[in-house]
């Protein structure tokens, strides 16, 4: 949608995505590990003056499922530590979402028609810790104990970018 | 080299970017866990745990207050006791009779009821074990290599069951006399073919046992005892003690994915959805069935 100075645009995706396999779980369903349900992106842009241009972009979706064990026990027979799975993919990681603001300004071109633009950006704005991977450590033989560290990447991130035309 | 400086720059720089946080895992799906292995050889008895969560490290899982019913041929026989380290036994002593059927039913307070598949003891059961050949070899290594001890054994063994739905469990150890230093474990060979089995006990050092687990459907069973002692002193393998089984078929199925799950390298186990076999309904863990003879080779 455009009025004068401002643009903006909203996408939503509903979905869902379930798997069944002869072999697995008795053919019974289970989620995808690709199962997002929810998928949003919100973006909106704003032209003050011919100088300065400023940007919002929000992104959200329902967090990736991979497979993790529900409970464990140790067996008797063997001394192994034995997990128990409810359903493949049974896990789902946190939502992720972040918001992007950009300010960009424009020079006026020289007598030469050539223009500078510096770009000044900030991602993912607060700081969200999106889950990125789940990383596990082992403690002890054999596979005594277990910790699982979520791990996420890229927290608020400024930039700086310039550029001339020619 | 300026490419490569501002590669590794900015695989630094993302690399510091990283954060981690502890994930924390709570048993959401806590069930009880009824693990015995019937022989009329032996008293009747059955280890009733809970499950725990997969992060927790804790081996006192063991469930106290359960009522655990025996069924003998659909007709409740008695109310097993709770006994010691996590087993609730017959108190009469009881011992599965062969031919017949036996099931559990078990109730413990804050689980789900949970019952297990019916099982029969084999009825008419011999085995019978026959060394086929056995191989006594000892290997000079290299310069610094141990010396090595070879005896490889190749049985065959059959068993009067008409039913094709048992398998053969080898279990082994063997004696080493001499010898020093290190041990090494080797995982045991579980295979479900009809290939031919190979079950080996591998020893590095003085009077070290290490026990080997072998699953088969195959009647052919190899099994090799394999000794080394360090610096060139060499050991003797003095005897290998076991014994050959014959289990029902949810007892091997269990114990091959145990076996499965080993398999699999630790820092994907969390991630690869397992499944383990278990008769028992509404709860995990296995009632399987064994007949054995025992096998004794002395040097």
């Amino acid at each position: 949608m455009e009025h004068k100075e401002w643009n903006w645009f909203l996408n939503y995706t509903l979905s869902k995505s379930i798997r069944s396999y002869k072999e697995i779980q008795n053919g019974g369903w289970f989620n995808s590990p690709f199962d997002r349900r929810h998928d949003i992106s919100f973006a909106l842009n704003w032209k003050r003056d011919k100088r300065w241009e400023f940007g919002f972009l929000w992104e959200y979706y329902t967090g990736n499922r991979i497979s993790i064990p529900t409970s464990g026990f140790n067996d008797p027979l063997t001394g192994v530590r034995v997990f128990s799975y409810s359903t493949p993919n049974n896990f789902k990681l946190r939502d992720y979402h972040r918001l992007d603001i950009s300010a960009t300004l424009h020079s006026k071109p020289n007598s030469r028609n050539r223009a500078n633009t510096w770009n000044f950006s900030i991602y993912n704005a607060y700081n969200r810790k999106n889950p990125f991977y789940i990383d596990i450590e082992s403690f002890g033989f054999p596979q005594s104990s277990f910790k699982l560290y979520e791990r996420s990447i890229f927290p608020l991130f400024p930039s700086v970018g310039f550029s001339r035309n020619f | 080299m300026r490419t490569y400086l501002l590669t590794f720059c900015a695989i630094l720089f993302l690399g510091c970017l990283e954060k981690s946080s502890d994930l924390i895992l709570e048993d959401t799906d806590k069930k009880l866990v009824l693990v015995s292995i019937l022989s009329s050889d032996d008293v009747l008895q059955i280890r009733v745990m809970h499950t725990i969560s997969p992060l927790d490290t804790s081996i006192n899982n063991t469930v106290l207050n359960a009522d655990v019913k025996l069924f003998e041929n659909n007709q409740f026989r008695e109310t097993l006791l709770y006994s010691t380290n996590g087993y609730y036994k017959s108190s009469s002593g009881f011992r599965p009779t062969r031919g017949n059927k036996y099931y559990f039913n078990v109730v413990a307070p804050g689980f789900n009821s949970v019952e297990t598949d019916p099982v029969i003891i084999p009825d008419t059961f011999s085995l019978k074990i026959e060394i086929k050949d056995s191989i006594y070899i000892e290997r000079l290594g290299g310069s610094d290599a141990p010396t090595y001890i070879e005896a490889l054994f190749r049985f065959n063994v059959s068993h009067s069951l008409s039913s094709e739905n048992y398998f053969y469990l080898l279990e082994a150890s063997s004696t080493f006399e001499k010898g020093t230093s290190r041990d090494f474990f080797r995982l045991p060979a579980l295979y479900d073919g009809f290939s031919q089995i190979s079950c080996n006990v591998y020893h590095l050092g003085s009077k070290i046992i290490y026990s080997s687990t072998c699953l088969t459907k195959s009647p052919f069973i190899q099994l090799d005892a394999n000794g080394s002692t360090y610096f060139k002193r060499l050991g003797k393998l003095r005897k290998i003690d076991g014994q050959i089984s014959i289990i029902n078929e949810a007892y091997f199925k269990y114990l091959r994915d145990i076996y499965f799950q080993q398999l699999i390298p630790q820092d994907k186990l969390f991630f690869q959805s397992f499944n383990l076999h278990s008769n028992v309904n509404g709860g995990i863990g296995i009632v399987g069935v064994k007949s054995s003879q025992k096998l004794n080779l002395s040097f």
